[in-house]
């Protein structure tokens, strides 16, 4: 389609534009009530027998009509025009179906300069919005519309399709215009978020719209009717520990027509629709999802567009909590129970929703009574259905053990939502809270937030955390007076909220990224291969090349014992994550026993958590360093072949456990002697690296397979005398720290350190034997000079070679 | 089922909407008032629950030969249905008089629609009249 006959197909809006340039709506409304109230007072004042006639009022009661009417029949005919092409949900025989043109759209065509298609976008305030969505500032947009840039010709525009909305011309224009590209590429803005800007802008307007039209079915529709409950049975009991569902959620947010979570809605529809066992169990770990997945429904059944059997039917939610409470002993419970299942079955139009299953099991239980037995015959009747809801763990620990529950709901294991879907739900949510709070979001914005709840946050399930995070930032924008949340908002906000430096703080980053070398070797000393490969691997990692769906980096880091292997990792954790304590550490030695992978993982018998599951769900940030590797259980190091590879596993308890954000260091002494004795016979390491590995797989220390998983295995060397003197005079200069806090100064001479070198050039410990001559040697003799008043505040201490023999 | 507009002018285009299209849209609007009152009165279920007991309450008579238990079961539950009947015929009476209310208002409304040209040509000569007299 051709930008001249979208136009052309457009004219019924036109006819609204010129009029509300000719004579304002609002102007339009108050002249037409004015004349309506003048029409009544002078057909008032025309009766001559009143105290207050007036001749002329006659002529003037006409002229007031004249002009009311002429001003209602146009109004009619504006809202018509207006409403030309709008999609209702249910649909009515006076409108067109087929036809579809947005009337956002057409304020922007009927502005458009023929040599210039942007321009218009800044003239209307549609255009201005999606900038402003995009997280654009008018400022800037105005730079770009009158800045030197090359136009498009409206007839160079061309739309595939029959029906052309706002966010299908405003990718169109996207496409087209190189210098809009380039301007939007400039201010970080990606076609995605400009186009999906638009496209969340043209919703909101339809919205509004379609609330606008009262008349229409839809919102007639939604009015409930009288009466339909008088044929059913009273709840008495049930109104004391039931509470109406649709007073726990707003049902009027749900957008339904977006498609998320249809197929669940459809199916607890045609489960509910059964004449017996119409009973449904939700599994999923976040019980948000069942109520979202209830509360769709609900506004289903509000809009009449449910099935026509459970129309008329109200589903209440059982507060199981209060009803437990309220009960001090088994029959106590039992009796009230049965009390409410008899009076929602002879009420006939009750849906029980029951949140928790298994918890309201184990209470019940806790009370001595038997559950199960106890709903067993009403979970049978066709007067009641129940809806409920479980965890993944509780489902099948409590309810597939138990036969009765198992027969008699059907299961819904709703989707996982990932970041599409959640964005959706945000889109339809996010307009309330901007009324209630009063700022706006960006629709970046509610991309990264989107994204940052699902990468960040390790409890909860998406879209559930989304939200969650969408509520809680509302109250920070406020108080930081921010009035259009932007996507580096949101990195803030998560860095605040979690303590994690997340993608957008993007020059810092890159600036460490860049000096990772450095920065390492302010800690470690020597081993250069090994800080190169890392610091490459990272490099790698982070700028996008590497896949998202596995861990930050894994790396292996192979060698003798006391060579600065945990040090690397200390400070990597240090340089790159901001703290040392950044770091999640297992001996791997710990776990070789049978019971090792229960102990990691979880065990679903004992329903206790995992140590590895639990530490990465409080610490998903960091460096996950595993001491001594290869003595870990077989099991283990298989359990590892998914983390490496997936960034992902699933405890004990069925929860998924997110390593995306871990760099990942294992550590193992495997091949230390073959190092060894390729330094002595004076060979390169580097290149005799592939035998050293072939000697590990074939004495079947690590699988190829867990080999070649990691980003890169790290050899790390013995340390040389030069390196070994480094250590010494970092480990003293540490020493000198902590005696100038007693106001004692410390000289380094080289004696000191020739002496350490020699005397801590163990092979088998490597650096930690510096570390030890500084404790036996250099340590004592200070402490003894401290003792004897050798040695006062404000002194200087000078070690002789002599004094160290 | 739209007027095409092409290049009118908006006075020919409301002309031509006022006999068509707005008619059409006069009508399908009264339609949508006429089923929210059936919807809203909830005609259909009422009638089919006219004779229903109210709320569902009621004695249930166990069985055998207790002519006290059996005239008592009957009067309660008479009276159940009775007062059933007389609540929903009340509500089904004053949701037809509002559809007959509609239909006048509407039917009112069509006639000022059709004749909109001669109301609105004979207001002005009526005025005129009025102040030249």
């Amino acid at each position: 389609m051709t930008f001249k006959k979208l136009k052309e197909i457009s004219r019924p809006h036109y006819y609204c534009l010129f009029l509300d340039k000719l004579f304002p709506r609002t102007l339009r409304n108050v002249l037409r009530k004015i004349s309506a109230l003048a029409a009544l007072i002078s057909f008032a004042l025309s009766f001559d027998f009143l105290p207050l006639y007036f001749s002329k009022a006659d002529g003037l009661f006409f002229l007031f009509i004249f002009a009311y009417l002429s001003l209602s029949f146009l109004e009619f005919f504006y809202k018509s025009m207006v409403n030309e092409g709008l999609q209702m949900r249910i649909s009515e025989n006076f409108t067109d179906k087929n036809k579809n043109l947005d009337y956002i759209l057409s304020g922007i065509l009927f502005v458009t300069n023929e040599i210039d298609a942007i321009e218009a976008l800044f003239e209307t305030k549609a255009g201005v919005e999606i900038f402003i969505r995009s997280s654009l500032s008018l400022e800037n947009f105005k730079n770009f519309i009158y800045s030197d840039r090359s136009s498009i010709m409206t007839s160079s525009l061309n739309f595939g399709g029959e029906s052309v909305n706002l966010s299908l011309y405003i990718e169109a224009l996207y496409d087209i215009d190189k210098s809009l590209q380039s301007f939007l590429s400039g201010n970080s803005i990606s076609r995605e978020e400009f186009v999906g800007a638009a496209a969340w802008v043209m919703d909101m307007e339809q919205e509004k719209r379609r609330k606008e039209r009262f008349w229409s079915r839809e919102n007639l529709g939604a009015i409930p009717s009288i009466g339909t409950s008088w044929s059913y049975g009273e709840t008495v009991d049930l109104g004391k520990y039931g509470v109406p569902f649709k007073d726990t959620i707003n049902v009027s947010l749900f957008d339904i027509e977006n498609g998320y979570r249809n197929r669940e809605v459809s199916t607890l529809e045609s489960i509910l629709e059964r004449r017996t066992e119409a009973n449904a169990i939700i599994i999923d770990d976040d019980e948000k999802v069942a109520r979202d997945i209830v509360g769709r429904l609900l506004k289903k059944m509000e809009l009449g567009i449910s099935l026509p059997f459970i129309e008329h039917e109200n589903i209440i939610e059982l507060d199981w909590n209060a009803l437990i409470a309220s009960c001090k002993n088994k029959n106590g419970f039992e009796t009230a129970l049965l009390k409410i299942l008899n009076q929602s079955v002879s009420a006939g139009n009750v849906i029980l929703y029951i949140r928790d299953l298994s918890g309201f099991l184990g209470s019940a239980k806790n009370l001595g009574a038997n559950l199960p037995s106890l709903l067993f015959p009403y979970l049978s009747s066709p007067n009641l259905q129940v809806i409920t809801s479980a965890t993944n763990s509780d489902f099948h620990f409590f309810i597939e053990s138990n036969p009765i529950l198992l027969e008699k709901f059907e299961r819904i294991i709703p989707d996982g939502a990932g970041v599409a879907e959640s964005v959706a739900v945000l889109l339809e949510q996010a307009p309330v809270i901007e009324k209630q709070y009063g700022f706006f979001f960006s629709y970046p914005s509610i991309l990264a937030l989107a994204n940052a709840a699902d990468r960040y946050v390790t409890y909860g399930e998406m879209p559930g955390k989304a939200l969650d995070m969408l509520i809680e930032i509302a109250p920070w924008t406020v108080e930081r007076k921010i009035f259009i949340l932007k996507e580096n908002d949101i990195s803030i906000f998560v860095s605040e909220k979690t303590g994690i430096v997340t993608g957008a703080i993007k020059e810092k980053e890159a600036e460490k990224i860049e000096h990772l070398e450095e920065l390492l070797h302010k800690r470690v000393v020597g081993q250069n291969e090994a800080v190169n490969g890392i610091a490459n691997a990272i490099r790698r990692a982070r700028s996008g090349v590497g896949n998202p769906k596995r861990p930050l980096a894994s790396f292996l880091f192979v060698g003798p014992t006391g060579v600065g292997k945990t040090e690397v990792s200390k400070a990597l954790a240090e340089s790159f994550f901001g703290d040392e304590k950044k770091m999640i550490r297992f001996d791997m030695s710990e776990y070789n026993g049978p019971e090792a992978f229960s102990q990691l993982i979880g065990d679903f018998a004992m329903n206790k958590s995992g140590l590895l599951a639990s530490k990465i769900r409080d610490n998903p940030y960091g460096v996950l360093l595993l001491d001594e590797f290869e003595k870990a259980a077989p099991d283990i190091l298989d359990l590892f072949l998914q983390i490496l590879d997936e960034g992902m596993f699933t405890d004990a308890l069925g929860r998924p456990v997110n390593c995306r954000n871990l760099i990942i260091i294992a550590t193992s002494n495997a091949g230390s002697a073959l190092i060894w004795e390729t330094i002595k016979s004076g060979n390169n390491l580097s290149k005799s690296k592939e035998t050293i590995i072939n000697a590990i797989i074939r004495d079947k220390i690590f699988k190829p397979e867990l080999l070649n998983r990691f980003d890169g295995v790290i050899f790390f060397h013995p340390l040389l005398s030069k390196e070994l003197e480094n250590i010494a005079r970092l480990e003293l200069t540490k020493l000198v720290r902590r005696l100038r806090e007693q106001n004692i100064e410390l000289i380094i001479n080289d004696e000191i350190v020739n002496f350490l070198v020699e005397k801590g050039s163990d092979p088998q410990f490597g650096g930690r034997s510096i570390n030890r001559a500084i404790q036996n040697e250099i340590e004592d003799l200070i402490a003894r000079k401290i003792v004897s008043g050798q040695a006062k505040p404000g002194s200087k201490i000078e070690i002789k070679k002599e004094e160290l023999m | 089922m739209s007027e095409t507009y092409e290049s009118d002018s908006i006075f020919i285009a409301y002309a031509k909407w006022h006999y068509g299209q707005g008619l059409r849209e006069l009508f399908g609007v009264t339609g949508n008032f006429l089923w929210f009152i059936v919807n809203f009165f909830s005609f259909k279920l009422l009638l089919k629950t006219l004779f229903a007991p109210w709320r569902r309450l009621g004695e249930h008579y166990g069985g055998g030969f207790d002519l006290n238990a059996f005239a008592s079961t009957l009067i309660i539950n008479g009276l159940m249905r009775a007062f059933g009947f007389i609540t929903r015929s009340l509500v089904l009476l004053v949701g037809l008089v509002s559809y007959i209310l509609v239909l006048i208002f509407s039917f009112f409304i069509s006639v000022i629609w059709l004749l909109a040209p001669i109301i609105l040509l004979g207001s002005v000569i009526l005025s005129a009249t009025f102040f030249v007299i």
